[in-house]
Protein backbone atom coordinates (compact mmCIF):
# COMPACT_ATOMS: atom_id res chain seq x y z
CA UNK A 1 0.00 0.00 0.00
CA UNK A 2 1.42 3.14 -0.88
CA UNK A 3 0.80 6.27 1.40
CA UNK A 4 0.12 9.61 -0.26
CA UNK A 5 1.22 12.78 2.29
CA UNK A 6 -0.30 16.05 1.12
CA UNK A 7 1.11 19.25 2.52
CA UNK A 8 -1.46 21.40 1.23
CA UNK A 9 -2.95 23.95 3.47
CA UNK A 10 -6.01 25.22 1.09
CA UNK A 11 -8.24 22.40 -0.91
CA UNK A 12 -7.67 23.81 -4.09
CA UNK A 13 -3.71 23.51 -4.08
CA UNK A 14 -4.62 19.69 -3.64
CA UNK A 15 -6.03 19.53 -6.85
CA UNK A 16 -2.53 20.91 -8.00
CA UNK A 17 -0.17 18.86 -6.26
CA UNK A 18 -2.09 15.56 -4.93
CA UNK A 19 -4.51 14.90 -7.75
CA UNK A 20 -1.79 14.13 -10.32
CA UNK A 21 -0.07 12.18 -8.28
CA UNK A 22 -3.14 10.22 -7.58
CA UNK A 23 -3.65 10.08 -11.49
CA UNK A 24 -0.30 8.24 -11.38
CA UNK A 25 -1.49 5.48 -8.97
CA UNK A 26 -4.64 5.26 -10.81
CA UNK A 27 -3.53 4.89 -14.34
CA UNK A 28 -1.41 2.71 -12.95
CA UNK A 29 -3.59 0.33 -10.57
CA UNK A 30 -1.45 0.75 -7.78
CA UNK A 31 -3.70 0.69 -3.95
CA UNK A 32 -2.62 3.71 -2.08
CA UNK A 33 -4.55 5.68 0.90
CA UNK A 34 -4.07 9.43 1.32
CA UNK A 35 -3.14 11.08 4.58
CA UNK A 36 -3.10 14.77 5.61
CA UNK A 37 0.33 16.67 6.47
CA UNK A 38 -1.08 17.23 10.39
CA UNK A 39 -1.76 13.57 10.86
CA UNK A 40 0.56 10.27 11.03
CA UNK A 41 0.20 8.04 8.28
CA UNK A 42 0.15 4.74 9.14
CA UNK A 43 -0.02 1.13 7.51
CA UNK A 44 1.76 1.71 4.69
CA UNK A 45 4.74 0.23 2.60
CA UNK A 46 6.33 3.15 0.54
CA UNK A 47 5.33 7.09 1.39
CA UNK A 48 4.77 10.00 -1.87
CA UNK A 49 5.25 13.58 -0.28
CA UNK A 50 4.02 15.89 -2.54
CA UNK A 51 4.74 19.70 -2.81
CA UNK A 52 2.75 22.49 -2.43
CA UNK A 53 2.22 26.37 -3.31
CA UNK A 54 5.23 28.56 -3.00
CA UNK A 55 3.24 30.37 -0.20
CA UNK A 56 2.47 27.60 1.83
CA UNK A 57 4.84 26.83 4.36
CA UNK A 58 1.86 25.96 6.91
CA UNK A 59 3.28 22.08 6.54
CA UNK A 60 6.84 22.77 8.55
CA UNK A 61 4.04 23.17 11.80
CA UNK A 62 4.09 19.35 11.59
CA UNK A 63 7.37 18.34 10.67
CA UNK A 64 7.23 15.78 13.41
CA UNK A 65 4.66 13.61 12.18
CA UNK A 66 7.05 12.43 9.53
CA UNK A 67 9.47 11.42 11.96
CA UNK A 68 8.65 7.98 11.72
CA UNK A 69 9.70 7.47 8.33
CA UNK A 70 13.23 8.07 9.23
CA UNK A 71 12.85 6.20 12.27
CA UNK A 72 11.42 2.93 10.40
CA UNK A 73 13.30 3.98 7.04
CA UNK A 74 10.28 3.71 5.43
CA UNK A 75 11.17 4.05 0.90
CA UNK A 76 9.75 7.73 0.79
CA UNK A 77 9.66 10.14 -2.53
CA UNK A 78 9.80 13.77 -0.86
CA UNK A 79 8.96 16.03 -3.82
CA UNK A 80 9.61 19.85 -3.18
CA UNK A 81 8.17 20.66 0.37
CA UNK A 82 8.06 16.91 1.22
CA UNK A 83 12.37 17.52 0.62
CA UNK A 84 12.09 20.52 3.23
CA UNK A 85 10.30 18.53 5.96
CA UNK A 86 12.47 15.18 5.65
CA UNK A 87 15.95 17.37 5.46
CA UNK A 88 15.04 19.77 8.76
CA UNK A 89 14.05 16.41 10.23
CA UNK A 90 17.77 15.33 9.55
CA UNK A 91 18.94 18.31 11.07
CA UNK A 92 19.69 20.53 7.83
CA UNK A 93 18.92 24.10 7.26
CA UNK A 94 16.70 25.44 4.50
CA UNK A 95 18.41 28.83 2.56
CA UNK A 96 16.67 31.20 0.72
CA UNK A 97 16.71 30.17 -3.15
CA UNK A 98 14.01 30.70 -5.44
CA UNK A 99 13.82 28.17 -8.63
CA UNK A 100 10.49 29.09 -10.38
CA UNK A 101 10.30 26.92 -14.05
CA UNK A 102 11.79 24.54 -16.27
CA UNK A 103 15.42 24.09 -15.76
CA UNK A 104 17.80 21.75 -17.55
CA UNK A 105 19.11 19.39 -14.49
CA UNK A 106 22.48 17.80 -14.62
CA UNK A 107 23.28 14.20 -14.00
CA UNK A 108 26.02 13.77 -11.31
CA UNK A 109 25.95 9.99 -10.04
CA UNK A 110 24.55 7.40 -11.67
CA UNK A 111 21.35 6.53 -9.93
CA UNK A 112 18.15 3.73 -10.84
CA UNK A 113 16.13 6.88 -12.10
CA UNK A 114 17.80 7.83 -15.11
CA UNK A 115 21.31 7.80 -16.93
CA UNK A 116 21.40 11.29 -18.42
CA UNK A 117 20.34 15.23 -17.75
CA UNK A 118 16.95 15.79 -17.78
CA UNK A 119 14.25 19.09 -18.17
CA UNK A 120 12.23 19.24 -14.69
CA UNK A 121 9.76 22.23 -13.17
CA UNK A 122 10.45 23.79 -10.14
CA UNK A 123 8.44 25.66 -7.83
CA UNK A 124 10.69 26.35 -4.46
CA UNK A 125 11.91 29.11 -2.85
CA UNK A 126 13.76 27.33 0.45
CA UNK A 127 16.84 25.04 -0.54
CA UNK A 128 17.93 22.63 1.77
CA UNK A 129 21.77 22.60 2.56
CA UNK A 130 22.65 19.17 2.60
CA UNK A 131 26.05 17.01 3.22
CA UNK A 132 28.07 13.98 2.23
CA UNK A 133 25.98 12.05 3.67
CA UNK A 134 23.46 12.39 0.65
CA UNK A 135 23.80 10.21 -2.33
CA UNK A 136 23.20 13.47 -5.28
CA UNK A 137 22.17 12.19 -8.27
CA UNK A 138 21.31 15.51 -10.21
CA UNK A 139 22.20 19.37 -9.77
CA UNK A 140 20.89 22.38 -10.93
CA UNK A 141 23.97 25.62 -11.39
CA UNK A 142 25.35 23.31 -8.69
CA UNK A 143 22.78 22.99 -5.93
CA UNK A 144 21.65 19.59 -5.37
CA UNK A 145 17.93 19.09 -6.25
CA UNK A 146 17.70 15.81 -6.88
CA UNK A 147 19.26 12.89 -4.17
CA UNK A 148 18.80 10.07 -1.89
CA UNK A 149 19.75 8.98 1.41
CA UNK A 150 18.63 5.50 2.97
CA UNK A 151 15.69 4.61 1.71
CA UNK A 152 14.85 8.50 1.25
CA UNK A 153 14.66 10.07 -2.06
CA UNK A 154 14.41 13.51 -2.51
CA UNK A 155 13.45 15.55 -5.84
CA UNK A 156 12.93 19.39 -5.37
CA UNK A 157 11.31 19.71 -8.31
CA UNK A 158 7.85 17.99 -9.56
CA UNK A 159 8.48 15.04 -10.91
CA UNK A 160 4.52 14.78 -12.05
CA UNK A 161 4.88 17.68 -14.01
CA UNK A 162 7.86 16.48 -16.81
CA UNK A 163 9.19 13.27 -14.98
CA UNK A 164 6.64 11.23 -14.49
CA UNK A 165 9.11 7.78 -14.71
CA UNK A 166 10.99 9.13 -11.60
CA UNK A 167 7.43 8.63 -10.02
CA UNK A 168 7.11 4.99 -11.70
CA UNK A 169 10.70 3.64 -11.06
CA UNK A 170 10.12 4.66 -7.16
CA UNK A 171 7.02 2.85 -7.13
CA UNK A 172 8.26 -0.65 -9.14
CA UNK A 173 12.18 -0.24 -8.61
CA UNK A 174 12.71 1.12 -5.40
CA UNK B 1 -9.52 33.61 1.78
CA UNK B 2 -10.36 35.70 -1.32
CA UNK B 3 -9.24 35.59 -4.80
CA UNK B 4 -9.32 36.66 -8.64
CA UNK B 5 -9.88 34.60 -11.26
CA UNK B 6 -7.55 35.61 -14.63
CA UNK B 7 -10.76 34.84 -16.86
CA UNK B 8 -10.75 34.51 -20.88
CA UNK B 9 -14.11 33.69 -21.09
CA UNK B 10 -12.75 30.48 -22.21
CA UNK B 11 -13.45 26.94 -20.90
CA UNK B 12 -10.53 26.66 -18.91
CA UNK B 13 -10.91 30.51 -16.75
CA UNK B 14 -14.61 29.49 -16.10
CA UNK B 15 -14.10 25.75 -14.79
CA UNK B 16 -11.38 27.44 -12.36
CA UNK B 17 -13.89 29.66 -11.15
CA UNK B 18 -16.48 27.30 -11.00
CA UNK B 19 -14.24 25.01 -9.03
CA UNK B 20 -12.36 27.69 -6.96
CA UNK B 21 -15.97 29.11 -5.83
CA UNK B 22 -16.69 26.00 -4.22
CA UNK B 23 -14.28 27.08 -1.67
CA UNK B 24 -13.68 30.29 -1.87
CA UNK B 25 -14.35 33.57 -2.71
CA UNK B 26 -14.17 35.05 -5.54
CA UNK B 27 -14.51 39.54 -5.82
CA UNK B 28 -13.18 40.28 -9.32
CA UNK B 29 -12.64 38.72 -12.82
CA UNK B 30 -9.32 39.95 -14.24
CA UNK B 31 -9.04 40.03 -18.04
CA UNK B 32 -5.85 40.39 -19.38
CA UNK B 33 -6.30 41.33 -23.05
CA UNK B 34 -3.28 40.48 -25.69
CA UNK B 35 -2.34 42.78 -28.40
CA UNK B 36 -3.05 39.88 -31.08
CA UNK B 37 -4.23 35.94 -31.09
CA UNK B 38 -0.44 35.43 -31.06
CA UNK B 39 -0.39 35.42 -27.31
CA UNK B 40 0.93 32.17 -25.08
CA UNK B 41 -0.68 33.47 -22.06
CA UNK B 42 -4.17 35.11 -22.75
CA UNK B 43 -6.66 34.66 -25.04
CA UNK B 44 -8.02 37.32 -28.26
CA UNK B 45 -10.88 36.89 -30.10
CA UNK B 46 -13.83 37.85 -28.88
CA UNK B 47 -12.35 39.04 -25.64
CA UNK B 48 -15.48 41.75 -25.50
CA UNK B 49 -17.74 38.69 -24.53
CA UNK B 50 -15.81 38.32 -20.77
CA UNK B 51 -18.25 41.64 -20.30
CA UNK B 52 -21.25 39.62 -20.49
CA UNK B 53 -20.14 37.03 -19.13
CA UNK B 54 -19.11 38.78 -15.71
CA UNK B 55 -22.96 40.46 -15.50
CA UNK B 56 -24.12 36.99 -16.10
CA UNK B 57 -21.85 35.80 -12.91
CA UNK B 58 -22.57 38.93 -10.85
CA UNK B 59 -18.92 39.40 -10.44
CA UNK B 60 -16.65 42.26 -11.33
CA UNK B 61 -14.37 42.59 -14.13
CA UNK B 62 -11.45 44.04 -14.46
CA UNK B 63 -10.16 44.47 -18.04
CA UNK B 64 -6.18 45.24 -18.80
CA UNK B 65 -4.80 46.06 -22.36
CA UNK B 66 -1.53 44.52 -21.94
CA UNK B 67 1.10 47.83 -22.97
CA UNK B 68 4.63 46.87 -23.08
CA UNK B 69 4.79 43.05 -22.24
CA UNK B 70 2.01 40.85 -21.00
CA UNK B 71 4.19 40.21 -17.93
CA UNK B 72 3.99 43.56 -17.13
CA UNK B 73 0.46 44.03 -17.78
CA UNK B 74 -0.77 41.45 -14.96
CA UNK B 75 1.67 42.73 -12.55
CA UNK B 76 0.35 45.89 -12.76
CA UNK B 77 -2.94 44.97 -12.62
CA UNK B 78 -2.47 42.55 -9.68
CA UNK B 79 -0.87 45.42 -7.73
CA UNK B 80 -4.37 47.68 -8.53
CA UNK B 81 -6.55 44.62 -7.56
CA UNK B 82 -4.79 44.17 -4.22
CA UNK B 83 -4.96 47.53 -3.37
CA UNK B 84 -8.95 48.02 -4.85
CA UNK B 85 -10.37 44.70 -4.15
CA UNK B 86 -7.93 43.33 -1.20
CA UNK B 87 -6.90 39.11 -2.99
CA UNK B 88 -5.11 37.01 -1.49
CA UNK B 89 -4.29 35.53 -4.52
CA UNK B 90 -4.98 34.62 -8.07
CA UNK B 91 -6.74 31.57 -10.07
CA UNK B 92 -5.31 30.59 -13.20
CA UNK B 93 -6.51 27.82 -15.69
CA UNK B 94 -3.23 26.58 -16.57
CA UNK B 95 -3.39 22.85 -17.34
CA UNK B 96 0.00 22.18 -18.60
CA UNK B 97 1.93 24.72 -19.94
CA UNK B 98 5.35 25.18 -17.86
CA UNK B 99 5.50 28.45 -19.31
CA UNK B 100 2.20 30.15 -18.57
CA UNK B 101 2.29 28.01 -14.88
CA UNK B 102 5.94 29.87 -13.87
CA UNK B 103 4.80 32.81 -15.28
CA UNK B 104 2.06 33.21 -13.45
CA UNK B 105 3.46 31.71 -10.68
CA UNK B 106 6.13 34.38 -10.20
CA UNK B 107 4.42 37.01 -10.39
CA UNK B 108 2.16 35.85 -7.54
CA UNK B 109 4.87 35.09 -5.64
CA UNK B 110 6.95 38.77 -6.39
CA UNK B 111 3.54 40.49 -5.01
CA UNK B 112 3.26 37.87 -2.28
CA UNK B 113 -0.23 36.46 -3.50
CA UNK B 114 -1.18 32.85 -3.54
CA UNK B 115 -1.13 30.87 -6.72
CA UNK B 116 -4.38 28.67 -7.42
CA UNK B 117 -4.24 26.50 -10.69
CA UNK B 118 -6.97 24.24 -9.80
CA UNK B 119 -7.47 22.04 -13.09
CA UNK B 120 -3.77 22.00 -13.28
CA UNK B 121 -2.33 18.23 -15.02
CA UNK B 122 -5.69 17.74 -15.03
CA UNK B 123 -6.37 14.60 -17.83
CA UNK B 124 -7.93 15.74 -20.69
CA UNK B 125 -10.36 13.36 -21.21
CA UNK B 126 -11.42 13.15 -18.17
CA UNK B 127 -11.73 17.18 -17.86
CA UNK B 128 -14.12 17.65 -21.16
CA UNK B 129 -16.15 14.90 -19.72
CA UNK B 130 -16.41 16.86 -16.43
CA UNK B 131 -17.46 20.18 -17.95
CA UNK B 132 -20.22 18.49 -20.39
CA UNK B 133 -21.80 16.61 -17.36
CA UNK B 134 -21.86 20.08 -15.18
CA UNK B 135 -23.84 21.13 -17.79
CA UNK B 136 -21.35 23.75 -19.36
CA UNK B 137 -22.17 25.04 -22.57
CA UNK B 138 -19.25 26.34 -24.61
CA UNK B 139 -18.43 26.79 -28.60
CA UNK B 140 -15.14 26.46 -29.93
CA UNK B 141 -14.41 29.64 -31.88
CA UNK B 142 -10.90 29.31 -33.26
CA UNK B 143 -9.26 26.64 -34.74
CA UNK B 144 -5.49 26.75 -35.01
CA UNK B 145 -4.21 23.05 -36.09
CA UNK B 146 -3.74 20.72 -38.76
CA UNK B 147 -6.89 19.74 -40.20
CA UNK B 148 -8.19 22.88 -40.71
CA UNK B 149 -11.70 21.82 -39.20
CA UNK B 150 -13.88 24.82 -40.07
CA UNK B 151 -17.28 23.02 -39.39
CA UNK B 152 -16.38 22.57 -35.42
CA UNK B 153 -16.65 26.11 -35.36
CA UNK B 154 -19.22 27.59 -33.26
CA UNK B 155 -20.26 24.36 -32.23
CA UNK B 156 -21.23 23.02 -28.55
CA UNK B 157 -18.92 20.82 -27.16
CA UNK B 158 -20.45 17.62 -26.25
CA UNK B 159 -19.77 13.98 -26.62
CA UNK B 160 -19.77 13.81 -30.46
CA UNK B 161 -16.85 16.88 -30.62
CA UNK B 162 -15.37 15.35 -27.63
CA UNK B 163 -15.33 12.18 -29.85
CA UNK B 164 -13.82 14.06 -33.11
CA UNK B 165 -10.88 16.01 -30.56
CA UNK B 166 -10.11 12.29 -29.54
CA UNK B 167 -10.10 11.49 -32.83
CA UNK B 168 -7.95 14.33 -33.92
CA UNK B 169 -5.69 13.51 -30.38
CA UNK B 170 -4.98 10.01 -32.21
CA UNK B 171 -4.69 11.00 -35.66
CA UNK B 172 -2.37 14.29 -35.37
CA UNK B 173 -1.24 14.61 -31.61
CA UNK B 174 -3.41 17.28 -30.76
CA UNK B 175 -3.95 18.36 -27.10
CA UNK B 176 -7.70 17.31 -26.36
CA UNK B 177 -8.32 20.45 -24.31
CA UNK B 178 -6.56 22.60 -26.39
CA UNK B 179 -3.49 22.92 -24.04
CA UNK B 180 -1.15 23.39 -26.68
CA UNK B 181 -2.88 26.01 -28.61
CA UNK B 182 -4.67 23.81 -31.03
CA UNK B 183 -8.36 25.72 -30.35
CA UNK B 184 -10.28 28.44 -28.25
CA UNK B 185 -13.41 28.14 -26.62
CA UNK B 186 -15.83 30.37 -25.21
CA UNK B 187 -18.82 29.50 -22.80
CA UNK B 188 -21.84 30.71 -23.36
CA UNK B 189 -23.74 28.92 -19.80
CA UNK B 190 -21.97 27.42 -16.75
CA UNK B 191 -23.96 26.34 -13.52
CA UNK B 192 -22.63 30.61 -12.08
CA UNK B 193 -24.03 32.13 -14.90
CA UNK B 194 -27.54 33.75 -13.90
CA UNK B 195 -27.69 34.27 -17.36
CA UNK B 196 -27.16 32.54 -21.07
CA UNK B 197 -25.17 34.60 -23.38
CA UNK B 198 -26.81 34.48 -26.97
CA UNK B 199 -25.14 34.83 -29.80
CA UNK B 200 -27.12 37.14 -32.09
CA UNK B 201 -24.17 37.73 -35.18
CA UNK B 202 -21.39 36.15 -35.80
CA UNK B 203 -18.75 35.69 -38.74
CA UNK B 204 -16.33 32.61 -39.50
CA UNK B 205 -12.72 34.47 -40.68
CA UNK B 206 -10.42 31.84 -42.28
CA UNK B 207 -6.91 32.17 -43.07
CA UNK B 208 -4.06 29.82 -44.11
CA UNK B 209 -3.91 27.93 -41.10
CA UNK B 210 -6.62 28.55 -38.97
CA UNK B 211 -10.14 30.04 -39.02
CA UNK B 212 -12.49 31.58 -36.02
CA UNK B 213 -15.48 32.53 -35.17
CA UNK B 214 -16.07 35.81 -34.69
CA UNK B 215 -19.15 36.94 -32.01
CA UNK B 216 -20.06 40.49 -33.55
CA UNK B 217 -23.24 40.52 -31.34
CA UNK B 218 -24.50 38.76 -28.48
CA UNK B 219 -26.81 39.44 -25.30
CA UNK B 220 -27.50 37.94 -21.99
CA UNK B 221 -31.18 35.95 -21.96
Amino acid sequence: MIGVIYTNKYKLSRREFLRPILYILKENKIKYKIFSYKKIANNVDKIIITGTAIMDFDYLNYIDNFKFIIEKDIKTLAICSGSQIITKLLGYKLINKEIIGKYNINLVNENIFTDKDFEAYFLITKVPQIDKKFNIYGKLNNIPVFYNYKNIYFTLFHPEVLNKYIILKFLYNI
Amino acid sequence: MNLAVLYSGGKDSNYSLFITSKYYKVSVLLNIIPKNNESYLYQYINNKITLLQAKALSIDIYRAEVNESEEKTLKEALIYLKKEYNIDGLVTGAIRSTYQGSKFQKICKDLKLWCFNPIWLINEKIYIKELIKNNFEFIITGWYSYPLDIDILGKKVNTYILNKLIEYNKKYGINIAGEGGEYETIVLYQPLFKKRINIEKYRINIEKNYAEYIIEKASLI
